[in-house]
């Protein structure tokens, strides 16, 4: 099984809304994919229904070709979670949160969730409670972690954390994968750090998926080009246009390319992740504001 | 104790897998890694960098193409016997006409942005005569 | 998971544990202490005697009950059930508040295999500290029970506070997987068992089964309604039906005899035409049909608010 996640037209509606909607997207192993997108996108949704706290509404979804929800037993072992709070017992010692987690999965390896502990100079008889917040973090990655998951989702991981707990908490996920062959999924609204980490993205926005891909294809593949105001119509029939800005005599598109551009009128820019991503989340603004004029 | 410690630019527009490429290349011509010397393990790049493991195998891979590296199952990357030597000698020569080479520049009222443009222009030149 | 239960309890099981170690400590000594006085003064033998000095030896017996008697009389400790049942509701509550449910529900458990588990413990740990309850009072109640029957301490015996105790649990649970904030629903479900429980008392238990009635006169003895749960008792006509001013005819005829006693002169009574009395009750044989009715009726609807509890946690999202 070479897809660690598949949905095919995945949607879940609370009462009249839809929170995620028509999502088709398959994630393969050994990717570490970044799910973004603004808050409210879907991305919660969308991991919970992955690891089968949330039933769909519509569609399916599979983990390693398993339902999460229907098939809990066989797929809740192959799959971590980390909620975006960092939810664990705050009366709990850390080693009683281990002890949990031992009674809680019979694939656990203790063993390497001590070590784990001991490496990051974390307390055994520590309550909970009295953790920062990059401790708290830490504990509950080690959880995840330590059932031997081949799938680790990640709900807004280090929203919450100040840089150097956001740091020390990624470096553990990436060794984590370099050690596991783990594919991760994580989602975050913020986008610095994703793509040293990250070689897989999934764009939501308003429920709905605008892109899905490997990074590095989405990079190659997506250009800013500058050039006449009157050949612009020409250009936006070639290539799928993402945004465009049209000022008297100039228009600026933001496309994934078909092909090449060969036009000597048109200057060809590349774009950093950064920017094609926001190209994408402004779109639907674009888009939205059409469908209310028109 | 990893021999070498690698660094990123993340400013530069250099993908993160080419400039690891760079650096070990530097080492080796530099004579920092000599044939036999292994590479960082993946963990250990990957720990120091926070870097996705698939980078650095894509940068490993790359350098094991061009030869200068070798995988060896369960033990890791080392440089090849056959990587270019290291310049020695050659490089104190170049640096010293490099540094002479800058001061008649000057002399002559070039200023950074000229120099750059200069620089640029024969890197590109040279490149493409030595693929000729 | 057994131990994740536990130790997720574990704070309201001790608590609850220390409350009825201190009941025990208030009870017991002087439960013993009755027991030797009952035992003693010989008075089962004169309980079923109407002769005065019997009288006078049951009444010795009963000046002794003390204060604890009158906490008893009070009525307070009814709601001990109540506040064991939701106590152990509490940890289910805050995990569905605090969201350490989706961390639990993402471990290799099901969540079948966890809702029983916990849902398990919690009935367990309140049928047996119900029962500590039960069988702490029907013991101390034992000497007061032979005098006056079972009936006046109905609450406290046998098995109904298990009932009551359920039904608190059942309750908070049921309306804390609705609402999910622990406070608020502790504060209703503990409300609406007090409301249940003054409903079944007030109202709904003399009808469980249709009680009996007797009409007698002055000279016949009437039934025996000693260790009766007399439902009402009042001075009627010769058909039953009660007078007009049956309160007023009463306070006039009223007597202080000899040895303080107060009665009621019958002459006077006959005067009035107020010498047969009415009584609706219901007899001491029928006790245990009713405490498996009231049970029956509130662990009824215990099950059916956990096994609510229980499908909507299944369900949830």
């Amino acid at each position: 099984m070479s897809v660690a996640l598949e949905t095919r037209g995945l949607g879940r509606r609370y009462a009249s809304q839809w929170a995620l909607q028509g999502c088709t997207l398959e994630i393969p192993r050994g990717t570490v994919t970044a799910l973004v997108g603004p808050n409210g996108a879907g991305k919660t949704t969308l991991l919970r229904l992955a690891v089968g706290l949330t039933r769909p509404s519509a569609g399916s979804v599979r983990v390693f070709g398993l339902d999460p929800r229907a098939q809990a037993a066989e797929a809740l072992p192959r799959v971590g979670f980390l909620a975006q709070e960092h939810p664990l017992y705050g009366g709990f010692t850390v080693e009683e949160m281990l002890r949990f987690g031992r009674e809680l999965n019979p694939s656990w390896d203790d063993d390497s969730a001590r070590d784990r502990i001991a490496a990051l100079d974390l307390p055994l008889k520590k309550k909970v409670r009295s953790l920062s917040g990059g401790q708290r973090a830490q504990v509950a990655l080690t959880l995840a972690l330590a059932k031997r998951p081949e799938l680790l989702l990640l709900d807004e991981p280090v929203a919450s954390l100040d840089p150097l707990a956001r740091r020390e908490f990624m470096q553990s996920v990436v060794e984590a994968v370099a050690e596991h062959e783990l594919t991760v999924v994580l989602s975050s609204h913020i986008l610095a750090d994703l793509e040293r980490v990250c070689d897989h993205l999934v764009i939501l926005a308003h429920g709905r998926t605008q892109l899905v891909g490997s990074i590095e294809e989405i990079v190659a593949s997506h250009r800013l080009l500058t050039g006449p105001r009157d050949e612009a119509e020409d250009v936006s029939q070639m290539h799928e246009v993402v945004r465009e800005s049209h000022a008297e005599r100039q228009t600026t598109l933001l496309v994934r390319a078909n092909g090449h551009v060969y036009d000597s009128h048109w200057s060809v820019h590349e774009l950093d992740l950064e920017e094609i991503v926001l190209a994408y989340l402004g779109q639907d603004a674009a888009v939205r504001r059409e469908a209310v004029l028109s | 104790m990893a021999l070498i410690e690698f660094h990123l630019d993340s400013r530069s527009g250099v993908p993160t897998y080419l400039q690891l490429v760079h650096q070990v290349r530097h080492a080796v011509q530099l004579g920092i890694l000599r044939p036999g010397d292994q590479l960082p393990t993946v963990k250990e790049v990957v720990t120091s960098l926070t870097i996705n493991p698939n980078t650095v195998l894509k940068a490993y891979g790359a350098l094991e193409s061009e030869g200068i590296v070798e995988g060896r199952r369960g033990q890791g990357t080392f440089v090849t016997s056959s990587a270019p030597s290291p310049l020695g000698d050659d490089v104190g020569k170049l640096r010293r006409s490099l540094r002479n080479w800058f001061g008649q520049a000057r002399a002559a009222g070039l200023d950074e942005q000229a120099i750059e443009a200069l620089l640029s222009e024969q890197r590109g030149s040279a490149k493409a005569r030595k693929v000729a | 998971m057994i131990w994740l239960g536990w130790r997720l309890q574990r704070t309201e099981t001790i608590v609850t544990a220390a409350l009825l170690a201190l009941l025990a400590v208030a009870f017991v000594p002087e439960g013993i202490h009755l027991a030797n006085l009952f035992d003693q003064q010989h008075v089962a033998r004169c309980i079923n005697s109407q002769t005065q000095a019997c009288s006078f030896v049951v009444g010795n017996f009963t000046a002794n009950a003390g204060s604890l008697q009158a906490l008893f009389d009070g009525g307070w400790f009814n709601l001990i059930p109540g506040l064991i049942g939701v106590a152990l509701a509490v940890p289910v509550l805050l995990e569905l508040e605090n969201g350490t449910v989706r961390l639990a529900w993402t471990q290799s458990v099901t969540r079948r295999r966890w809702v029983t588990t916990k849902l398990g413990l919690a009935v367990g740990t309140v049928l047996l500290a119900a029962a500590g309850f039960s069988l702490l009072f029907t013991w101390y109640q034992r000497p007061f029970d032979q005098i006056y029957g079972r009936w006046d301490k109905f609450d406290f015996d046998w098995i109904v506070p298990l009932g009551y105790a359920l039904f608190a649990l059942g309750l908070a649970l049921a309306i804390g997987v609705l609402l999910r904030r622990s406070a608020l629903t502790l504060v209703i479900a503990f409300a609406i068992y007090v409301a249940g429980r003054l409903f079944v008392e007030s109202w709904l238990r003399k009808r469980f089964i249709a009680p009996l009635s007797s009409t007698w006169g002055p000279h016949s003895a009437g039934p025996n309604l000693s260790k009766a749960w007399v439902i009402s008792q009042t001075p009627s006509d010769r058909a039953g039906r009660p007078l007009p001013d049956g309160a007023s005819v009463f306070q006039e005829c009223a007597r202080t005899g000899v040895h303080g006693f107060k009665g009621v002169s019958q002459s006077c009574l006959a005067r009035h035409g107020a010498d047969f009395t009415h009584a609706v009750y219901q007899p001491a044989s029928r006790f245990w049909e009713f405490q498996g009715i009231d049970t029956a009726l509130f662990g009824g609807a215990a099950l059916l608010l956990i096994a609510f509890a229980a499908w909507r946690l299944l369900a949830s999202d």
